[in-house]
């Protein structure tokens, strides 16, 4: 896996290297942006991303550096490259975010459609393409009902092909996108989330993805937009443990473990998931309301030493946001959004064992404000009060720990971009 | 005496801040003017495809020449008056959708002028470019396109 995604990267930056020798010639123009974000998170009921924001804790950080080159109207080279810090949730390690090749095919005055290849931020609901941004996020988070912690490794950004374009019918404007390739996860997050803990043996490293996008901005009203995301990602357990040695290990510890501890007696797993999002957002002078609606679709075939069960779950989400833009450089935020991981099941009764009983739903507000105090800097603050824990971030460590039901987070945070 | 002085200075001073309000009301009257660079070969455009050039999801031409969009700043009035009249949303809709596209690899955000004379300037002398002056601004022999695109 790495060798094949080492060699994409190669490709696009030795035509990135290659670029500046035709860029003389064609006059093509390059930008280089970033920014660096420092928070402070108090979340005194609950371990936020790991235990140090029980007293409060400045180990969230996040510093982007994106560049692009134009070669000529058509081509287009960019870059992004990542480092985001969330205690124990996510190391800080810098990552490319995205690095991509875009070619623009066609381009009239009804019509464009281009390709990009390479690694591609992928475009579903509002915000997925940039919740690692702080400037383009309402508050500190994106809204954690749909952008939750669990999956948000596996549909943020696909190494494949982009197709995308945009067509104006009657002065309606539509633009599309339709995304194909694969995302290396770590997969430590979406074992939390399916198991309630990490297992023995076994990995999620790629997962396929297909996606699609539309955004549709109708004549009479520009004010408003209408956005449909579908995404279908088939999502593996890698080199599980073996049948023979589950049974072994079932057989020592005595038939009845199977039921305490699943989690140890993993054989394989294997997920169909499809994420449906329905996006709203309408802006009249200062005010901007936004909502958006989730319907994750997932067929799950779990074996257990070896015996199979089959399970067909729908997770469902929404929230509904207003923001207001009172002066340039102020904006307020208000936020109520739920959670349930099993629509069947909406208090998370049937998941599987785990010290947590409150990780099948979650409901909350958040409130929040930016300013910028000064041309770049921005300063954040967000409060969110939340019943059950569905996306509280899990970590290495989260099952040693208590978990409220009711639980609030306070941050602060401080943000630069140029 | 005094009170009828006053009764006269009150209506004349009402007459006199009507004016004020029209004259002042006067530019809202006719929108910003859109102007182009010659090379462009544009001498229509309808208003969707407007908004996709300023949100700068289209960058070329049909000639295939580069678009060169250029904005006064944000914060500018004229700006926030030429993206609601003539692109019928929000300036700050705008700045969102230009932020996005930087901070997602798939695109930028326009260049920005300081003043009207400087946009002319630029407009005269890029080619491919696009922008916008008050409804009236002189902009000599520069194309322009009206309120009726």
């Amino acid at each position: 896996m790495m060798s094949k995604f080492s060699s994409m990267v190669l490709g696009v930056t030795a035509a990135v290297i290659m670029a500046p020798a035709s860029a003389l010639d064609l006059g093509s123009s390059s930008e280089l942006h970033g920014f660096v974000s420092q928070a402070y998170l108090y979340s005194p009921d609950n371990p936020y991303a790991g235990t140090d924001s029980l007293d409060g804790s400045f180990k969230f950080r996040e510093l982007g550096i994106t560049g692009f080159t134009e070669v000529s109207p058509e081509f287009r080279l960019a870059g992004q490259v990542i480092s985001r810090q969330r205690d124990e949730s996510d190391d800080g390690d810098l990552r490319i975010d995205f690095l991509l090749a875009d070619y623009l095919f066609h381009s009239d005055m009804g019509t464009t459609a281009g390709i990009r290849l390479g690694r591609v931020k992928n475009n579903v609901g509002f915000y997925n393409a940039i919740r690692d941004i702080p400037s383009a996020r309402p508050g500190f988070n994106v809204p954690d009902s749909i952008y939750f912690d669990s999956l948000r490794d596996t549909i943020l950004s696909t190494d494949g092909i982009n197709l995308y374009g945009s067509l104006v019918l009657q002065d309606n404007q539509l633009s599309w996108e339709f995304f194909a390739g694969e995302r290396a996860i770590d997969g430590e997050k979406l074992e939390y989330y399916l198991y309630g803990l990490p297992i023995n043996e076994g990995e999620f490293e790629d997962v396929p993805l297909i996606g699609l996008n539309l955004n549709f901005v109708p004549a009479a009203q520009r004010n408003l937009k209408l956005g449909l995301s579908l995404v279908d990602a088939d999502i593996d357990l890698d080199n599980p443990m073996s049948v023979s040695d589950a049974q072994m290990a079932l057989f020592t510890a005595g038939m009845g473990d199977i039921a305490v501890n699943p989690q140890n007696y993993v054989t394989g797993t294997s997920i169909d998931a499809l994420f449906a999002i329905l996006s709203v957002q309408y802006s009249y002078h200062d005010w901007v309301i936004t909502a958006e609606y989730m319907k994750l679709f997932s067929d799950l075939e779990l074996q257990l030493a070896g015996m199979n069960t089959e399970r067909s779950s729908t997770t469902e989400a929404y929230y509904l946001q207003v923001e207001w833009l009172p002066t340039l450089a102020t904006s307020w935020f208000a936020r109520y959004e739920e959670l349930y991981l099993d629509n069947d099941d909406r208090s998370g009764s049937d998941l599987l064992p785990t010290n947590n009983p409150y990780r099948g739903f979650g409901k909350g507000w958040s409130l929040g404000g930016k300013w910028m105090f000064y041309p770049r800097w921005t300063v954040t603050g967000q409060a969110s009060f939340n019943e059950g824990t569905a996306w509280l971030p899990s970590y290495s460590g989260i099952e040693d720990e208590s978990i409220s039901k009711y639980w609030n987070y306070y941050v602060i945070s401080l943000t630069f971009q140029f | 005496m005094e009170r009828t002085n006053c009764g006269y200075l009150r209506k004349g001073f009402r007459a006199l801040a009507l004016i004020a309000l029209f004259c002042a009301a006067q530019p809202l009257l006719s929108a910003p003017k859109v102007i182009l660079n010659d090379d462009a070969d544009i001498s229509t455009l309808d208003s969707a495809y407007l908004s996709q050039i300023f949100a700068m999801q289209i960058r070329k031409w049909p000639n295939g020449l580069a678009i060169q969009v250029f904005t006064l700043p944000s914060e500018n009035e004229l700006h926030r008056e030429f993206v609601v009249s003539r692109l019928h949303i929000q300036a700050h809709q705008l700045d969102r959708i230009w932020n996005r596209m930087l901070f997602t690899g798939t695109g930028k955000a326009p260049a920005v002028v300081n003043s009207q004379a400087e946009m002319v300037e630029m407009i005269q002398s890029t080619p491919g470019a696009i922008g916008y002056t008050s409804a009236d601004y002189p902009t000599g022999n520069i194309v322009t396109l009206g309120d009726k695109e």
